[in-house]
């Protein structure tokens, strides 16, 4: 019994084509619900809004973090939702959330680059004296997805950094799922050749 | 890339992708996962501060008018106005008016048939003096202004209060209501106002009648002032008004007047019908109100036994039906002030 648990689901096309519908479907759901949380949060629910801040906190983070230090994205996470929730009475969409948290998110990542310049560099390649480690490993790949085209490094930084699927990914940002997965495929692609010492 | 590799890397499920695993692995240590700070408070809506800062403006606006006006309209009693000369030779007091002089109360202008002046009536207006004209000036103060013009014709423009301009003919007295009008007093000692912006209410002992912007009303000694018409009433409409206001007010001639002015009337010639009767004997009466209100129904609690009888205040609202403008609303003329 327990061999069967961990044996690779049996994948049909009929299968796959249902989970992705399904995944699809759950992703779009979650936008549906953020019209009635960002209405109640409007009018002063806080735990609505926290109820979207679980919901995107991470694209949050994954936008900053595409553009910013790690040490300076947790904070400027904070900083976006803190904005959001001011200026809740000026998003005139309730189901376009998503799109405006992203783009306050972007803004927010400029006005921090003009304002103070990165205080930690990211290394250059993952070559260094003695070995290296896995948090050196781990800093030479973000800096190597910083470098990716932006659209690329957005969707990568989402479904590497902070776990979401692709269909996660262009509902909560407001892509289209086939932009997402063509940021992801070749960003991949992208980021192979850069880890690898190739030119991309 | 196989398809279940790019579908690990696009669902997260499925045979994992090696080298995409290990980047997850390395990279989920910056993954987020921090709770929510305490919210700030909301500042409060900008609309109220904005509606506000409106509010504010808008009195500071207001009290400054204010202080203008008042400053406007204020006026050392006694002062004399400035004249001066606009072609000709003017008399002021009785000298030669070369260029420019002040007119003191008690004194004359005189123009002959060639001369022109202009007064400035303290701060409240302007008076067009015409050729073969003579006035005096009576009285200034802050609230009263008062002139005599015993001949000829003048163009004045003020903006003031109602009743702060005045002007004496040997037929009526003309009071300014905040308007611009022209005033002729002929040989006969006849006066003609004609009215073009506002309003102005000509008086006589006995009988008042008010001109509304585009009417206009003569006067005649002994008689005072006449019912006011439309300047664009046809010459019959105001040949046979002439008869009515000033002729013996009975006999053929006044029965045929008053068949061709109800006959020529037309509906903005309401402003005369309804001056008229209250002029006229009770007898005539009801035919101008059958007349008139078959131009334009009155209200309903205006019946013709109260007009018949004579009362005064039966018609005030058939006079509010007409939309003429409130003679209180001096203020609303503002554009003539700009050409003082």
């Amino acid at each position: 019994m327990a061999g069967l648990l961990t044996l690779p689901p049996v994948v049909t096309s009929f299968s796959l084509a249902g989970r992705r519908a399904r995944l699809e479907a759950e992703a779009g759901g979650a936008v549906a619900d953020d019209a009635a949380q960002v209405r109640a949060a409007r009018a002063g629910d806080r735990a609505a809004f926290g109820e979207l801040y679980q919901r995107y906190s991470r694209m949050v983070h994954g936008l900053l973090l595409a553009r910013v230090p790690p040490a300076d994205a947790d904070d400027l996470t904070q900083e976006v939702f803190f904005q959001a929730w001011r200026e809740l009475r000026k998003l005139r969409d309730d189901s376009a959330f998503g799109g405006w948290l992203a783009q306050i998110a972007r803004n927010r990542a400029r006005d921090h680059f003009r304002r103070a310049r990165p205080q930690d560099e990211l290394p250059a390649s993952l070559a260094a004296p003695g070995g290296v480690s896995q948090e050196q490993e781990a800093r030479a790949a973000l800096a190597a997805i910083r470098e990716l085209p932006e659209a690329y490094r957005e969707s990568l930084l989402l479904r590497l950094v902070e776990g979401m699927t692709g269909p996660e990914i262009a509902a909560r940002t407001g892509l289209t799922a086939d932009s997402v997965r063509v940021n992801l495929h070749r960003g991949m692609k992208l980021l192979r050749q850069r880890l690898e010492g190739g030119t991309p | 890339m196989s398809e279940e590799v790019g579908r690990y890397l696009w669902e997260g499920w499925g045979a994992p992708d090696p080298e995409v695993a290990r980047l997850e692995q390395l990279l989920g240590r910056y993954r987020y996962d921090a709770p929510l700070r305490p919210l700030p408070a909301r500042a409060p809506s900008r609309l109220p501060r904005l509606v506000l800062a409106f509010a504010l403006a808008s009195a500071t606006l207001l009290a400054c008018v204010a202080l203008l006006a008042s400053l406007r309209f204020r006026w050392q009693p006694g002062a004399a106005w400035a004249v001066e000369a606009v072609s000709g030779a003017p008399q002021l007091d009785g000298k030669l008016l070369r260029e420019s002089g002040r007119l003191g109360v008690g004194q004359e202008l005189v123009t002959d048939a060639d001369s022109r002046a202009r007064i400035r009536v303290a701060r409240i207006g302007v008076v067009e003096v015409e050729p073969n004209s003579r006035l005096r000036l009576l009285a200034t103060t802050s609230n009263h202004h008062r002139i005599a013009l015993e001949r000829g014709k003048i163009l004045a423009r003020t903006w003031a209060p109602p009743f702060t301009f005045a002007v004496d003919t040997p037929s009526a007295q003309a009071y300014d209501v905040g308007c611009a009008y022209t005033l002729e007093v002929d040989e006969h000692s006849n006066g003609l106002l004609l009215v073009t912006s506002g309003w102005v209410e000509l008086e006589g002992e006995e009988w008042e009648t008010m001109v509304p912007q585009g009417a206009a009303a003569e006067s005649r000694p002994g008689v005072g002032p006449g019912s006011s018409y439309y300047q664009d009433s046809s010459p019959a409409f105001q040949s046979a008004l002439r008869e009515i206001n000033f002729g013996p007010g009975s006999g053929p001639a006044h029965q045929a007047a008053l068949k061709t002015l109800l006959q020529q009337a037309r509906k903005r010639d309401l402003i005369t019908l309804l001056n008229l009767m209250l002029r006229l004997p009770p007898e005539e009466r009801g035919q101008v109100y059958d007349r008139a209100a078959q131009l334009s129904p009155p209200p309903p609690q205006v019946t013709r036994d109260a007009v018949v009888r004579g009362e005064h205040m039966a018609l005030e609202p058939w006079w509010q039906s007409l939309h003429l403008g409130n003679v209180k609303r001096w203020w609303i003329y503002w554009k003539d002030a700009l050409v003082l």
